[in-house]
């Protein structure tokens, strides 16, 4: 059975209204906030903006000098019927997973060579950021002229060892071009992995190393359950920022090939950037990107995954 | 100029665009005279005046960067246009036979090896580079070449020779692009721009502009001038004036064809020929649609 319920209305005298001082602690949340809004202000100015530009440009026919306007998804069709599209979505996945991974294991042996006691280790330390420190430009214009079918190095050298009859133009020709830009790639930013996974190696306790030897342990056994758990977290951080790197890169691709011989080096960036810099579509640059956005977020979450999982198991 | 509006919007200055440069001295060794007069005579002195790997007969890009136009010309040169007289609607379909001739020539010197390897991503300075270290018997550049070697290389550049473009089987495409003066149009001195105008038009003026540039003359009244008499490289210019068309032509110059242009449509065409290995029939059908969707925005 339901039970009403009556309800009693009563006159309650009401306290004087004091003003009062802020609290301390609502005068430390405002300074907190305060200090927090110059980081605020510069994230949503130099992130948060540009980032929800971009989207509203890919929905429109901005271009050089016309004000633009919204297109639906127009731009989204134009972009992948375009011939390239489809070959800049395997060639930077190509090239990230590639580069990323031979980053990866160029980075861990050097890094493992440079944690030994071996003459000169601190001058290698050092020589071994020069192609990390040395400008995009200049290591490209390097590699290039080393690939160089006329007169680049490493043609001079085979040929002159007997191994090639004629040179062979690596950038240029469809089954050498993509390896080419990967290795040259890869010289230049293994460094960041050997020099992150080194500092790594420095704060595994030696203890844990002697311990394994006692319990004859090989080199190998010491390396697969001592080193490599003591550096899963930094090899997750460095795979993350690394393939986030080198799925944006454009230079090397750019300075190399410019995405050829045809379109066989042809990645997103550099798609984006020849239709926004170089036909002056902005729309359409904006669209290639945001198109990208979820494999690019697919490869981080991928990463991710992949090593929180090591890390707990 | 008068742009397609109706309207002339700019005053022209100079003229500017690229020659036939050729080592005059390399085709004399292989008992060959003059300048090739059509492209068949100069893939013919490519092949004889070569020595590679000393030197190359055609140092032409075929690439993704915008030097690699000039095959739009030779394209042109057969008989190919793009787009009908508006500019509107590809009409490269309807000069399949043409096209065809056109991609039968560059197949023939691609596999005549009178290209450098590498040309396929070279970059819009490695033609100038070749040259410059004297392994080039014939490349298409601006005059900026030689006034490289005029500074640099004398005894390379005095060996050196600048023609127009050699004739197509159909036609001689030559285009000229240009510099140019404009009044701005919210000028609060407009009498005072349009002064400035007409003096700096001046020829004694304009005399002594072009004697340290790299323009060719604009006005009748600018040819008497001794720089073209000075340097032999300025003579080409002269003659690239006379004889130019505007870029683009017999296409419209118009937003459409200027986007074809910066993706190289024609070199890419070709690359997918001698890089991919597709036949003409899908390197051709590709061009169209590519064509067909660029054109297609600015209908």
């Amino acid at each position: 059975m339901a039970m009403r319920q009556r309800s009693l209305a009563v006159a309650v005298p009401v306290p004087e209204t004091v003003p009062r001082r802020p609290r301390r602690v609502d005068r430390e949340q405002l300074g907190g906030m305060a200090m927090l809004l110059p980081t605020v202000l510069i994230l949503v100015g130099l992130v948060l903006y540009p980032f929800v530009y971009s989207i509203w440009l890919s929905f429109s026919d901005k271009a050089v000098g016309s004000a633009g306007r919204f297109v639906g998804l127009a731009n989204f069709r134009y972009v992948i019927a375009w011939p390239q599209f489809s070959a800049a979505l395997v060639n930077t996945v190509v090239f990230t997973v590639c580069a990323v991974a031979i980053k990866l294991v160029l980075g861990m042996v050097v890094a493992l060579v440079l944690n030994q006691q071996i003459r000169g280790r601190n001058f290698f330390r050092a020589f071994l950021l020069l192609p990390w420190v040395m400008p995009a430009f200049v290591v490209y214009l390097v590699w290039r002229w080393l690939y160089d079918p006329l007169s680049g190095l490493i043609n001079y050298a085979l040929i002159d060892l007997g191994l090639l009859q004629t040179p062979i133009a690596f950038l240029s020709e469809r089954s050498t071009a993509m390896a080419s830009v990967i290795v040259a790639h890869s010289w230049r930013a293994f460094p960041f992995f050997a020099i992150s996974f080194l500092a790594g190696m420095q704060t595994i306790a030696q203890e844990l190393y002697d311990a394994a030897q006692v319990d004859g342990a090989s080199r190998w056994q010491q390396f697969r359950h001592v080193t490599l758990p003591g550096l899963y977290q930094i090899i997750g951080v460095v795979l993350l920022l690394s393939t986030i790197w080198t799925a944006n890169a454009f230079e090397p691709v750019y300075l190399l090939t410019g995405g050829g011989p045809s379109d066989a080096t042809m990645v997103y960036t550099l798609l984006a950037y020849v239709m926004g810099m170089v036909n002056l579509r902005l729309g359409e640059a904006a669209a290639v990107s945001t198109l990208f956005l979820p494999l690019l977020v697919g490869l981080v979450l991928a990463v991710t995954i992949l090593l929180h999982k090591k890390a707990t198991a | 100029m008068r742009e397609p509006d109706g309207r002339v919007h700019h005053i022209l200055y100079g003229f500017q665009g690229f020659m036939l440069i050729a080592r005059d001295d390399l085709i004399a060794q292989a008992g060959l005279k003059a300048a090739p007069a059509t492209w068949v005579d100069m893939l013919a002195y490519a092949k004889k005046a070569q020595q590679p790997p000393r030197s190359f007969g055609l140092v032409i890009p075929v690439s993704n960067q915008t030097d690699s136009n000039v095959w739009e010309d030779v394209m042109k040169s057969h008989g190919a246009r793009l787009a009908d007289e508006a500019g509107k609607r590809v009409v490269l379909g309807d000069h399949k036979r043409e096209v065809w001739e056109f991609l039968d020539y560059f197949t023939e010197a691609w596999k005549a090896s009178v290209f450098p390897p590498g040309v396929t991503t070279w970059d819009n300075t490695m033609n100038n580079s070749t040259f410059q270290s004297g392994k080039a018997v014939f490349v298409l550049n601006p005059v900026t070449l030689s006034l490289w070697l005029e500074a640099n290389n004398p005894e390379l550049l005095a060996k050196t020779g600048h023609y127009t473009y050699p004739r197509g089987p159909k036609s001689l495409i030559h285009p000229v692009n240009f510099g140019s003066r404009s009044i701005l149009k919210y000028t609060k001195v407009p009498e005072l721009a349009k002064q400035f105008l007409w003096d700096s038009m001046e020829p004694a003026k304009m005399d002594a502009e072009l004697s340290v540039s790299q323009w060719g003359p604009v006005l009748n009244a600018y040819l008497g001038f001794d720089v073209w008499k000075k340097k032999s490289f300025m003579k080409g210019l002269v003659e690239m004036s006379l004889r130019g068309e505007p870029e683009g032509w017999p296409d419209a110059f118009n937003d459409a064809w200027r986007e074809q242009a910066t993706n190289t449509t024609i070199s890419r065409m070709l690359q997918r020929l001698v890089v991919d290995n597709w036949s003409r029939e899908k390197a051709f059908t590709e061009t169209l649609d590519v064509l067909g969707k660029i054109y297609g925005k600015y209908a």
